[in-house]
């Protein structure tokens, strides 16, 4: 079995760079870190082509990767939750629930999912009312806590929460009314 | 003028920054189990939430992935790699040269064995072996330790401890490993490797056995199947669990996980819980006592072969399905056990000075 994808060095590398990023952040999902779901991905690529003379895909090669990061994901969260990562069996429940919704959805959604969507999402936060925008941006972005955002601008933790909920709905609708 | 939140936006936007205290997580818990379309109305707003992270190809960092698996599809840097390298390099060089000195051309045999020598990096293993009859206790140099019973080999290379932990192991061993979270300590057998950060557990893997054990004393154990290309193939050992790989199997076993009431998915691989008692005769040898877990004649005999060097043979078929369960403190020979298991099982047995064989027989009434 010979995988087309890996038997020219141009092609391959158009074909990393075309689905790389939208892997990545399929693992994050599950992984809540970076650097755990880059790591994934890279052993993902590595294993296949490693074995690419073994391995028969029937479908297609990112749908083959697509399913390889998912099931290492799955996995990933199974030794976390097993070796007791997590402060409480709740979020380890509720970790399990995202996991699982990740998991069946489908890998044709996943491939739809287009760089473009970035471009649309940080268009959309652009377009909030200014004070929304600003708070949304200072806990997305820079990282803040809701309480530091809260003692720099001198509102209430409820306020900036409510803020970051009404940019959230706008750009969740925005996505949606495509 | 904010309009007031309903309780469980509040609660999601908290749990999407992180800040959902115990009772709010708990709350959603069980908001999200109660019905389908909660989970989806949830999972909308966490899918905008993952969307919205800044620069997505940036953090991605496709650019530097690349350049690192290329340089790794291009250069094996891996232990493993080299190893399964070298031995098929060196099959290929072993029938090489013989070719060549069919040929008569000893020359050319030079060249090849120069290639050879620039292809290799140079890993140095310290290599432990026990005879039949033998067992050593061994110090790593980060401490942790390993008994090794009869019949075993085992081996490590002058890099361990750099990244990781590793070693190779032949036969059974028990291992008290040192706890150290950074590098992790990895077996690796014929068919599994198993990965810990600290914990005792013992292994089983004679290349004579069906199959090989590993059995967990404390702590937790992570076995993979490394004849599963998919790479969904771990199974997790807690406490008192031991996992079996069968080395004949090549159906994907599922067995429910009692603990987790989940499905665990392994393949060839299968895990059960034993008894605090069961787990101290798997583990016993190392403390010189030799047990026998309702392990038929025929498996006895393979252990008490390797424990005392000696040769048994079994005359009659119908013996090798009897089933013994014991333990002996301190044996000394042979023939105390088998004077034991003489009590409970009809056999007889002679020793053949010539042959230095052991002959077990069915006992005729």
């Amino acid at each position: 079995m010979s995988i087309p994808e890996f038997n020219d060095a141009g092609q391959f590398e158009r074909f990393f760079n075309q689905y790389h990023a939208r892997m990545v952040l399929y693992a994050v999902k599950f992984t809540d870190d970076v650097e755990t779901a880059r790591d994934i991905v890279q052993e993902v690529f590595l294993k296949t082509w490693e074995n690419r003379e073994n391995i028969n895909i029937s479908s297609s090669l990112q749908s083959y990767l697509f399913v390889a990061v998912r099931n290492r994901c799955a996995n990933f969260l199974k030794q976390k939750s097993i070796s007791g990562k997590y402060t409480s069996e709740t979020e380890a429940e509720l970790k399990q629930i995202e996991a699982d919704y990740y998991a069946s959805a489908e890998e044709q959604n996943l491939l739809l999912y287009e760089q473009e969507t970035s471009k649309k999402i940080q268009q959309s936060v652009r377009d909030l009312p200014d004070k929304c925008r600003r708070i949304f941006e200072m806990s997305r972005y820079d990282g803040l806590k809701s309480s530091e955002i809260a003692g720099k601008l001198n509102i209430s933790v409820r306020t900036v929460e409510t803020q970051i909920y009404r940019a959230l709905k706008e750009l969740k609708e925005k996505l949606t009314n495509r | 003028m904010t309009e007031k939140l309903n309780k469980i936006d509040l609660i999601i936007v908290r749990y999407l920054l992180k800040e959902a205290d115990i009772a709010e997580q708990e709350y959603l818990l069980n908001w999200l189990k109660k019905d389908i379309s909660n989970r989806h109305y949830f999972f909308a707003y966490k899918d905008t939430w993952e969307k919205s992270r800044r620069d997505l190809s940036e953090i991605a960092g496709t650019g530097e992935s690349f350049r690192k698996l290329k340089e790794k599809m291009d250069t094996p840097a891996d232990h493993d790699r080299i190893i399964r390298k070298k031995s098929i390099f060196l099959s290929f060089l072993r029938y090489a040269a013989a070719v060549l000195l069919i040929a008569g051309l000893g020359f050319a045999a030079y060249t090849v064995a120069d290639q050879f020598k620039k292809k290799e990096v140079p890993v140095t293993y310290t290599e432990i072996t026990t005879e039949n009859g033998q067992k050593k206790e061994v110090t790593l140099p980060d401490g942790t330790k390993v008994w090794l019973n009869s019949g075993t080999t085992f081996k490590y290379s002058d890099n361990y401890a750099k990244e990781y932990r590793e070693v190779f192991l032949s036969g059974e061993a028990f291992f008290e490993v040192t706890r150290d979270e950074s590098r992790t300590f990895i077996v690796r057998t014929d068919n599994i490797t198993i990965r810990v950060l600290g914990t005792r557990f013992n292994v089983n893997c004679y290349p004579d056995l069906k199959m090989v054990e590993t059995t967990v004393i404390s702590g937790i154990v992570s076995l993979q199947n490394d004849n599963n290309k998919e790479g969904n193939d771990i199974v997790i050992l807690n406490k008192l669990e031991k996992g079996t790989y069968l080395k004949d199997q090549q159906k994907i076993l599922i067995e429910k996980n009692p603990a987790a009431g989940e499905p665990v998915k392994p393949i060839g691989l299968k895990k059960i819980t034993l008894s605090e008692e069961e787990t101290g005769y798997i583990s016993s040898w190392k403390d010189q006592s030799l047990c026998f877990n309702n392990e038929t004649l025929e498996e006895m005999a393979v252990k008490l072969q390797r424990w005392f060097n000696v040769s048994i043979k079994i005359d009659d078929a119908n013996l090798k399905s009897y089933r013994y369960k014991g333990k002996f403190d301190n044996v000394k020979s042979i023939y105390q056990v088998l004077e034991v298991v003489k009590l409970a099982t009809p056999i007889t047995y002679e020793y053949n000075e010539k042959t230095k064989e052991i002959t077990i027989k069915e006992l005729k009434k």
